[in-house]
């Protein structure tokens, strides 16, 4: 298991007696991603803030890179805050220099432009800018500093499908090069496409931290294979928790090494199958299921 | 890159994004040039005095218009407006100290406020019959005031809860500061009651220092070292205060 980049123990923070996070633990590895989900108010920002050591806990504690978060390199940090808007009236190539600045060392500023696609705005004040390339610029002075540990507040918020994609496909590439990333969002699906690990926050509390496939294993059930067919009958006998519809057949409990099996088992029955899918219950449903205390099945 | 990298990266970043806003500039150039202007027409209409002083006296009053509203201005109404952006968090998970944020702030607006301290000065020597030792302690005294104001407009900025309070905060302490501290209005014209007030005002042990070292001599240590105190003082509870929580 790789060192932690980033670690809670126990961590609670109130503003004005209000517990904003409550008895929170939490480890992130190194070189991987992670993403925080929870609807408004639940505690993330909050919890960013804790562990980027904006704000100090009230108890618990916080390591960064290792060590005591006090003594952390912020150089080796890289910050987008919620709602963080740059000076307006610099252009995103005087902004990428003027965060470069602060730190002992940063990228070229043209390298980070191009890689984000944003060059031929790069001499454009940052007020005259789409909400896109706006978003970008921000990322890019997040990342100005090569950080190791990347936290990301919701950094698809408020910008258009197509550059939530672009982004979906620049992040993971950092991820692939060593950094370790942390984000929040609403979006389920933007969790799954871009996190190893998923949190879900809900009144201050961390409820579950885990793959998005164990903890639809343990809220909503395992995945199922649907056989589509004429005959359901004949294979639905053949089958262990298989049970029969009118044109289908539903095994379920399927894992992906059971997967291939089961596949040859249909097949040899010899009737006519017109389709199979595999499925998991929707990722959406979890947090629902969650906060509603459905436990695993 | 060093702590005076960063503070350069700071402050072109300031002076950069400072120098593209109209209001701003205008708020800052003109207005003392008005101000200064109108005291001109008055001394020469007053046959080289206005309300019984002569035109020297308020050598240090015109200064202190743009060696106090300057920072006030540029750093009070900046940090609610900063800390609304998520600009002062994102610089709190930087290697830049809060220190080094008011500082690089105060350098800005020091270039800011030389610009039209230097031409009300010289506006004062062609337009009125006024005579002036231009000494070190000049440059010392504007320097304190820069920095007093700097650290007052950062204890404003963080007391205050909108960017709009905190300049309606920084203009209702500035403006009688500027002009009652025996400054632009004589000592003489203010009532009795309120001139022990004024006593605890740096900028009028500003004033009485200035007025000293405009006529050649030395400032009294007392006053020095009143507007040097005051100066480190509002500082460092500027710093202290700056919502930066990491430091």
């Amino acid at each position: 298991m790789a060192t932690p980049v980033a670690e809670a123990a126990d961590v609670t923070f109130s503003y004005d007696s209000e517990p904003a996070v409550d008895g929170v633990s939490f480890s992130l590895p190194a070189g991987t991603a992670a993403a925080l989900l929870g609807p408004n108010g639940a505690g993330k920002t909050t919890f960013i803030r804790l562990l980027t050591g904006i704000l100090t806990p009230d108890d618990g504690s916080v390591r960064l890179f290792g060590g005591d978060l006090t003594e952390a390199d912020r150089a080796r940090l890289g910050v987008l805050p919620q709602g963080f808007t740059p000076q307006a009236r610099l252009t995103p190539r005087e902004l990428l220099e003027y965060y470069g600045g602060l730190y002992p060392e940063s990228r070229s500023v043209t390298t980070v432009l191009e890689e984000l696609g944003i060059e031929s705005a790069a001499d454009r004040q940052y007020r005259r800018l789409s909400g896109g390339q706006q978003r970008r610029t921000c990322l890019g002075i997040a990342l100005i500093n090569r950080p190791r540990f990347l936290v990301l507040d919701e950094p698809t918020a408020g910008i258009d499908p197509g550059g939530k994609r672009a982004l979906w496909r620049y992040l993971p590439k950092l991820v692939d090069a060593g950094t370790t990333l942390l984000v929040t969002t609403h979006d389920m699906v933007e969790a799954e496409r871009l996190a190893d690990r998923i949190g879900f926050f809900h009144q201050g509390e961390l409820l579950a931290f885990d793959t998005a496939e164990a903890l639809v294993e343990e809220y909503l059930g395992q995945r199922h294979l649907i056989i589509e067919t004429s005959a359901p009958a004949h294979i639905a006998e053949r089958l262990e928790a298989a049970s029969m519809t009118d044109e289908a057949v539903r095994v379920e409990g399927v894992t992906q090494s059971e997967l291939g099996g089961l596949v040859d088992q249909v097949l040899d029955v010899g009737v006519e199958v017109t389709a199979l899918r595999w499925e998991q219950p929707p990722l959406e449903e979890l947090f629902t299921t969650m906060i509603e205390g459905g436990g695993g099945t | 890159m060093s702590r005076l990298d960063r503070l350069r990266a700071e402050s072109l970043a300031e002076f950069r994004s400072f120098t593209r806003h109209r209001t701003a500039l205008f708020f800052t150039f003109v207005f003392p040039l008005l101000i200064v202007g109108a005291y001109v027409a008055a001394i020469n209409a007053g046959d080289g005095e206005f309300l019984g002083e002569a035109a020297a006296y308020y050598l240090p009053g015109f200064l202190a218009l743009v060696f106090v509203f300057t920072p006030l201005s540029r750093i009070d109404g900046s940090i609610p407006r900063d800390l609304e952006a998520g600009r002062l968090e994102k610089l709190a998970t930087t290697p830049l100290r809060p220190v080094d944020w008011l500082l690089a702030r105060t350098i800005v607006a020091g270039v800011l406020a030389s610009v039209p301290a230097v031409a009300l000065l010289l506006i004062a020597v062609v337009a009125t019959p006024v005579s002036m030792h231009l000494s070190p302690w000049i440059l010392l005294l504007c320097g304190s005031l820069l920095v007093t104001f700097a650290g007052v407009g950062a204890i404003i900025g963080r007391l205050a809860d909108s960017e709009d309070g905190a300049i309606a905060v920084g203009n209702a302490i500035g403006f009688p500061l500027v002009f009652f501290s025996e400054t632009l209005i004589p000592s003489d014209v203010v009532p009795t009651s309120i001139q022990p007030v004024l006593e605890l005002s740096p900028v009028t042990h500003f004033a009485r220092a200035g007025r000293t070292a405009f006529s050649g001599g030395t400032p009294a240590v007392g006053e020095l070292a009143v507007v040097g105190i005051v100066a480190v003082v509002a500082f460092a509870v500027g710093v202290r205060l700056l919502p930066m929580i990491r430091r």
